[in-house]
This record gives structure tokens, C-alpha cells and sequence, in this order.
């Protein structure tokens, strides 16, 4: 099947995999994802301090412009996690530029809470304001396991997974 | 020296802005070629937001006809909302290639296509924002050429200033011709500088160079004369015609678009040219003569670019589709490859003949029945002989009767309000029309429920065509008149809720008509339009009268004119026309006889089926009509879409 499917696509459009999918659809499916957050010119220790705060509270309201018009929501409740990881390696003696980065993970919920909004919680909470605007990259999107993980959504089709993953 | 992209710092604006998608290129057709392995680089702009811009044929086809020289390397750049447009100033953020995120000054041509005048400011904003000079004086060779194309650049002089260079007519075998110049110069270490470079492409007396021609004006403020600055320029600069389109089957790996643009499809062009005679149309005129794909050709490419894109709708392009000489053949043949598969096709606006609904009837063969539209562009016949679009009363409620007794509920018709001669009378026949096109249809559909679309233009005279000394209507005129025929369709209630109408104010018609048959100091009043915060000039929500209007009194009275002069006043037969030094191969007294037998009422045949009328094209450009029929047929295809899933 994924040699048919990759047939039909255009050239340069590649099916690497192919799964038959069991019941449910693929959204239902993908309730959270996986983000780096960097923020050049930020101290780490910064960060988590703030990183801190916002995990200490029950509620952290949030201003966006949607559709609809400026809407205020809780970004906290759906953010399962949120770390600042450590500095990258520099080379022994090289100097560079300090860069906090924050591992998050956040659950898909209405209305959406997305990085933009966990970092202006950070602001609401901490103060904090990045100086430079802030690098977001998804890292990953799937099913959360109850360890708190994001898994493929569609791991449990594959039909040779136990308990413990592949 | 490598160009690097400046994608890491245009990133960081993207979340501030709106639609950012449309700024990140990697699109299904894009083309990403390694910078130092090129010797020639263009940067090819459509200038309008990316979902006008993208779907654009022109710049899709010089796209693939560059990327296949293997030494060429071109990518494209539309122009940026207001929103990114401020915060790249703010930022150092230069106008980009969506394909590889390289900033647009680093290339050797930057190329432009105006398929409207309105694009213009949005010109100035692209070369501020890349850091280019918007005077041609001012560039040096670190600048790339400025070089204008597409329909507008047959009257460039309003933006003269601003271009290096302009090309008039197809561009396939021009910009292979203009690498191929640059190669070389850059090849001998770029001798003489810009200015050698620019000579030798006025040398091939078909690529027009403005700053090596002096424009001398009369006291009155007409033009004296247009003449060269240098020994071996021609007085006139020819248009370019792309003969044997069969051999340049573009696009052949159409761009699939990120975001939503106004079309998503895959388009061919089945001809090129029209010889209809529509006295308005400056497209029909300047694409002289009648160029057509053969069956076969358009066969291959619909069937290789939907393999390619995996679009799921197929448009027939042209000027006038229904006169292709196998478009029966052609349509049957193509609903017939595609009939049990998702692919729609479809037919632009026709012409009003009845058997467009058989045509119609093929293409929908498959359910998809989107509306018909037609395009009477007169209310009155006399006003249709004026403008030669030859269609009496009978024809027109006859074709949509056919539509609407073959299903069809919906029905546009496209009129034009301002043509030369027009009276309240000719502008009231149009709801005439409409009314006695809502009766025969309910009759012939046997419901009350159908509909129909009145949707009318304000008229623009446009250069190289015979009417172009025509006068502008003004746009107090327009709009009364525009009033008194919302008034008359409304007069029959019953009538009159079954018909909708859509219509342009005058405004913007007025300006456009300032644009098109422009001159060079018309060029001072884009300058200040722009510098007062003029962009997307051709949408409704950035468009001000107010702004271009100041602009004009504040700039034009010092040389003597004025929007008057430039829009609601009448040439005369002898005036120096300030695009006469640019030759669409029509003859100016072909031009003015037909103006004057349009004044007349007097209607002129096309030259596909009647004797030639000498407008002077093919003699004066050495080319001929190309027209079929092959009487070849389209063969059954292997089906494309029958997904066998293995069980």
C-alpha cells in the first residue's frame, strides 16, 4: 500500500510509511504537542525563575486577538510541562550569546494555547520580556501517554506494540 | 562572494503578521538552485500580494524557461502586506525570494510583470524595500536591471524613471536573449559599466531603454516628440511574438500554492492573440495574431501538469476559448479522459454564442456546474457596434435561455459603463436586458428560481488601441448613470430581486485611465502617491482617490496639465501619443480609421474567417496566424486515479 500510495503523489513527494489506521479520526488522536522555545539574550536562571512561577500557579490569564476579537484564557491548565533544559555546549573557550530554552509540552484544548501564549503567561506572571523575538519550533505532535510523553498517534495501529512502546 | 537568506531574521517577524505563510516559500514547482554555481540570476516579480501573484501564468512560465538553462537561476518575490512592509524596515529585513529567502538586490535583473498599472507603487515599496534606488540615474552596477513586462509595459513612459528596461510583447524567447547578453558582458568582466550593458540590450531594437530617449514637449503640454539619445538606438522599439507555441508547452510543473490564492488550478494557455476587433480590448490588439496550441499539445500538457501538481481543476486560457478551431474536439476529448475522475474543467469568460452551452454541457459532464459568464460589454446594439462587439439582443437571450433550459440557475454578464458616444439610453438598455433575460429563463427553466449578474466596469482607454484618443467619461457621469440603472432594474420588483449588480464607483477607473496613456511626468505623481503611503492600488481597501487626486494638483500644474488633460480629453488625429515610439506592429491610420468607423457605427470582421483588413501587425512583425484544426482527436488515457489498495 505505501508503494501505491507513493505512485500516485508527484515526484519529490515521498511515503516513507504507511499504517492502516483503526477507528477514530487522526485529530482525535493528537492531543498534544512538543515545542522548543529559544530565547537569545535571556539568562536561563531568568527563565526558570519564571518558568517557576508560572507552574505554581492554579490559573495564569492570557490576552490574544482571534476572530472573534480580543479573547482572555487560562494558558496554565493545559501545559503538562515546562523546563528549561540546559545551555548547549560551547567549544572550551568560546563566547556566545546566552540562550535560555524552554521545553514545553501542552495539550490541543479549546480555545488553543499556544507558545506565543505560554510566553506572554511568562510576561504576566515573571515579567519576563525576551528582548529578541523568541524562536518556537513543534517538535513533536501525537498522542500524550500518561508518563507524560508524546507518542506517535499512530503507534497503537501498528499492531506489534506492548505495553513499554516499540 | 555567496548570498546568504535572510529567512533567520524574517522568521522572527513572522508571528507578528498576518497570513505568514505566504512569505515561506518550498512550494510543489519551486526551484532552489545553488547561488554560486549560476552565472545568471533574475528575481521575477509579480507585484501584488502572493494570492494574486502566484497563479499568475506569466511569471510561472519565464519561472521554468530560466530554471532549465542549467547556469540561470530564478526565483520569485511578490509584493509584502503593510504589516511586514513596516516591521522589515524597522528590522534591516530586505525584499526577499520567497523560494530561497535571498534579498532581491543581490540578482542581476529584477523583473517585473504588470499585468495593471495599478501595480506600480507597490513597484517603488519592492525597490525601496531591496535597497535599490528608485531612480534608474541613481544605479550602479552592484544594482540588478530593472525590467518591465508583461501588458502595461506596451506605455511604460509613466514609470520610465523608475525602469532600466522594459520589454513589450512574449517574453519566452526575450529573456533567454537578455541572459544571454548579460552572460557575455559578465563573461568580458562587465566592460563599459551599466551603461554598456544597457546599450546592447537597446541594440536588439525590441528591448525598450528609456533613458536613451529625450521626450520634448509643446507649449500646450503635448508631446513634440519622442526621440533617441544615442547614435545606434532605433526610433522604435518592436513588440516580441512567440510563433509555434507547441514548442513551448509552459508551465509544465505549475507552482501548487501554500496559501489561498484566487485561483488553484491547472491553467493552459490553449491560444495566444485575438482577432476579434474589440475596439476596447487592448489585449486582443497587442497579442496579434492568432496563435493556437494544437489538441494534441494542450492534451499532453493538462495530462503531465496534473500528474505533476495534483490540481483537480483544469482551466482553458485565452482571450476568446470558444474560437479555438478544435475546442469541440478539445473539450469533449479532455471530459472524456477525465470522466470518472475528480478533475473539473473549465472555460473563462466567453463569448455570447450558444454553442458555448454545448462546450458548457461537456465540461460539467461530471456535475460540477459552476455559472456561466458572458461578456455583451454594451447595453444597446448600438452601442456594441461601437465598440464592435458584434452580439444582437436575440443572440444573447437565446444563449442563456439555452443555459438555463440545460440546468445552469446562475448566469453573469459583463458590461462596461463610459464607452465612447454613451448616453443614459445605452446604459438603461442593460437592465432592459436583464429583465427579458429573467423572463425567458424562468419560462425556459420552468422555476422562478434563477438568477442573473449584472457586473459593470467603468471603461479605461488604453494605448494601441482605436481608443485611445478617445475621452474618459467622468466619474460623476459614471456614477448617475451607474444610479439611474439600479433604479430601472429595481423598477420591476419581481424582476428585479432575481438580478444582482455588482459595479465599480468611477474613481478608480479614472486613475487607471491617468496610468495607461500616461506620460513621463505623469511619473512624479506615482512618486508622490507612493511617498505618501500608496500601495495595492488595484484593491479597494488601500485605493485612494483623495491621495492621487492631491498628488496630481500638487505635482502636474507646474508642467501644464493636469488628471484632466490626461483622462477626459480627446486626442486629435495628429497628436505625438507618448507611446508611438513603441511599435505593437499595428498601423496608427489602421488605428484611427477604426476609431472613426467606430464613431460611425460601423462593424469590422476577424481576419481568421473574413479577408485581411491590413491592421498591420503580421506584415510589420513578419508573422502569421497559426490556427488548426489538426483534425487530430485526444486518445483514451490509463486512468490516473484508480487506486488499487491491496487487500
Amino acid at each position: 500500500m505505501r508503494a501505491a500510495l507513493d505512485a500516485a503523489l508527484s515526484p519529490g513527494l515521498d511515503v516513507l510509511e504507511a499504517v492502516i489506521a483503526g477507528e477514530g479520526s487522526l485529530a482525535d488522536r493528537i492531543d498534544a504537542s512538543r515545542w522548543q522555545l529559544e530565547l537569545p539574550e535571556v539568562d536561563p536562571a531568568d527563565a526558570e525563575k519564571a518558568v517557576t512561577a508560572f507552574l505554581d500557579s492554579a490559573e495564569v490569564l492570557v490576552e490574544r486577538m482571534t476572530k472573534q476579537g480580543r479573547r482572555t484564557f487560562d494558558a496554565r491548565a493545559a501545559v503538562t510541562r515546562c523546563a528549561v533544559a540546559g545551555e548547549p555546549d560551547l567549544p572550551s573557550g568560546a563566547v556566545g550569546v546566552r540562550c535560555a530554552i524552554i521545553d514545553l509540552v501542552v495539550r490541543q484544548v479549546t480555545p488553543a494555547v499556544r507558545p506565543d501564549d505560554v510566553l506572554s503567561g511568562l510576561r504576566v506572571v515573571a515579567g519576563l520580556e525576551p528582548p529578541v523575538p523568541p524562536r518556537v519550533t513543534r517538535l513533536a505532535q501525537g498522542t500524550l501517554t500518561a508518563q507524560g510523553e508524546i507518542v506517535d498517534p499512530l503507534d497503537a495501529d501498528r499492531g506489534d506494540v506492548g505495553i513499554g512502546g516499540r | 562572494m555567496s548570498v546568504s537568506s535572510v529567512f533567520p531574521q524574517l522568521e522572527q517577524l513572522l508571528p507578528r503578521v498576518s497570513k505568514p505563510i505566504q512569505y515561506v516559500g518550498g512550494e510543489l514547482g519551486a526551484v532552489v538552485k545553488d547561488w554560486d554555481a549560476t552565472t545568471v540570476r533574475w528575481a521575477l516579480m509579480y507585484p501584488d500580494a502572493y494570492e494574486v501573484g502566484l497563479p499568475n501564468q506569466g511569471v510561472q512560465i519565464l519561472y521554468e524557461v530560466l530554471n532549465e538553462q542549467e547556469d540561470v537561476l530564478a526565483e520569485r518575490t511578490y509584493a509584502v502586506w503593510p504589516d511586514l512592509e513596516a516591521l522589515m524596515k524597522e528590522n534591516g529585513v530586505p525584499q526577499f525570494t520567497v523560494d530561497a529567502h535571498r534579498p532581491v538586490k543581490a540578482f542581476d535583473v529584477f523583473g517585473l510583470s504588470f499585468a495593471t498599472e495599478l501595480g506600480y507603487t507597490n513597484m517603488l515599496s519592492a525597490l525601496d524595500l531591496a535597497g535599490i534606488p528608485l531612480d534608474s540615474a541613481d544605479r550602479d552596477e552592484s544594482h540588478p536591471i530593472v525590467l518591465a513586462g508583461g501588458h502595461a509595459s506596451f506605455n511604460p513612459e509613466p514609470i520610465a524613471d523608475f525602469i532600466d528596461a522594459a520589454v513589450l510583447g512574449d517574453g519566452e524567447e526575450a529573456v533567454l536573449e537578455i541572459t544571454g547578453i548579460i552572460r557575455d558582458w559578465k563573461a568580458e568582466g562587465c566592460p563599459g559599466g551599466r551603461d554598456e550593458l544597457l546599450l546592447r540590450l537597446a541594440r536588439t531594437e525590441s528591448i525598450y531603454v528609456p533613458r536613451f530617449y529625450d521626450v520634448d514637449y509643446l507649449p500646450d503640454g503635448r508631446i513634440q516628440r519622442v526621440v533617441p539619445n544615442r547614435p545606434d538606438v532605433p526610433f522604435r522599439v518592436a513588440k516580441r511574438t512567440t510563433m509555434d507555441l507547441d514548442a513551448w508547452p509552459y508551465p509544465k510543473k505549475p507552482l501548487v500554492p501554500l496559501a489561498e490564492t484566487v485561483h488553484e488550478r491547472y491553467a493552459v494557455e490553449i491560444f495566444r492573440g485575438c482577432t476579434r476587433g474589440c475596439r476596447f480590448c487592448q489585449a486582443g490588439m497587442i497579442t496579434r495574431p492568432v496563435r493556437e496550441r494544437s489538441i494534441t499539445t494542450v492534451g499532453q500538457m493538462v495530462k503531465e501538469g496534473l500528474e505533476f501538481s495534483g490540481f483537480n481543476e483544469v482551466g482553458l486560457l485565452s482571450l476568446s476559448s470558444a474560437d479555438h478551431s478544435e475546442i469541440g474536439d478539445m473539450c469533449s476529448g479532455l471530459a472524456e479522459q477525465y470522466a470518472d475522475t475528480n478533475v473539473s474543467l473549465s472555460l473563462p469568460s466567453t463569448r455570447v454564442d450558444a454553442f458555448n452551452i454545448d462546450l458548457a454541457q461537456e465540461l460539467s459532464r461530471n456535475g460540477r456546474r459552476t455559472g456561466l459568464t458572458f461578456a455583451p460589454e454594451g447595453g444597446s446594439e448600438r452601442i456594441r457596434k461601437v465598440i464592435n462587439k458584434m452580439v444582437t439582443k436575440e443572440d444573447l437571450i437565446r444563449t442563456v435561455v439555452t443555459a438555463y433550459s440545460n440546468g445552469w440557475r446562475q448566469v453573469k454578464l459583463y458590461f462596461m459603463c463610459g464607452l465612447p458616444t454613451e448616453t443614459d439610453e445605452d446604459v438603461l438598455e442593460i437592465a432592459h436586458m436583464a429583465h427579458e433575460v429573467i423572463r425567458a429563463g424562468r419560462e425556459a427553466a420552468g422555476t422562478k428560481d434563477i438568477r442573473c449578474t449584472v457586473s459593470i466596469g467603468g471603461f479605461v482607454p488604453k494605448p494601441h488601441t482605436p481608443f485611445q484618443w478617445a475621452p474618459m467619461e467622468r466619474p460623476e457621469v459614471i456614477d448617475a448613470r451607474l444610479r439611474l440603472l439600479k433604479q430601472e432594474i429595481n423598477s420591476d420588483r419581481s424582476l428585479g430581486r432575481a438580478i444582482g449588480f455588482r459595479y465599480h464607483d468611477g474613481e478608480p477607473s479614472l486613475i487607471e485611465g491617468l496610468l495607461s496613456r500616461g506620460d513621463r511626468r505623469v511619473g512624479k505623481v506615482v512618486r508622490r502617491v507612493w511617498e505618501k503611503g500608496g500601495r495595492f492600488d488595484g484593491w479597494s481597501e488601500h485605493f485612494s482617490y483623495a491621495r492621487w487626486v492631491e498628488a496630481c494638483d500638487e505635482v502636474l500644474p507646474e508642467m501644464g496639465v493636469d488628471l484632466d488633460w490626461f483622462t477626459t480629453r480627446e486626442r486629435e488625429e495628429l497628436e505625438v501619443l507618448p507611446w508611438d515610439h513603441l511599435d505593437s506592429g499595428l498601423d496608427k491610420d489602421w488605428l484611427w480609421q477604426d476609431w472613426q468607423d467606430s464613431l460611425s457605427e460601423y462593424e469590422q470582421d476577424d481576419c481568421r474567417w473574413t479577408p485581411c483588413f491590413d491592421c498591420g501587425v503580421c506584415p510589420a512583425m513578419d508573422t502569421e496566424i497559426q490556427i488548426g484544426p489538426t483534425g487530430k482527436k485526444l486518445l483514451p488515457l490509463t486512468p490516473v486515479n484508480n487506486l488499487r489498495v491491496p487487500a
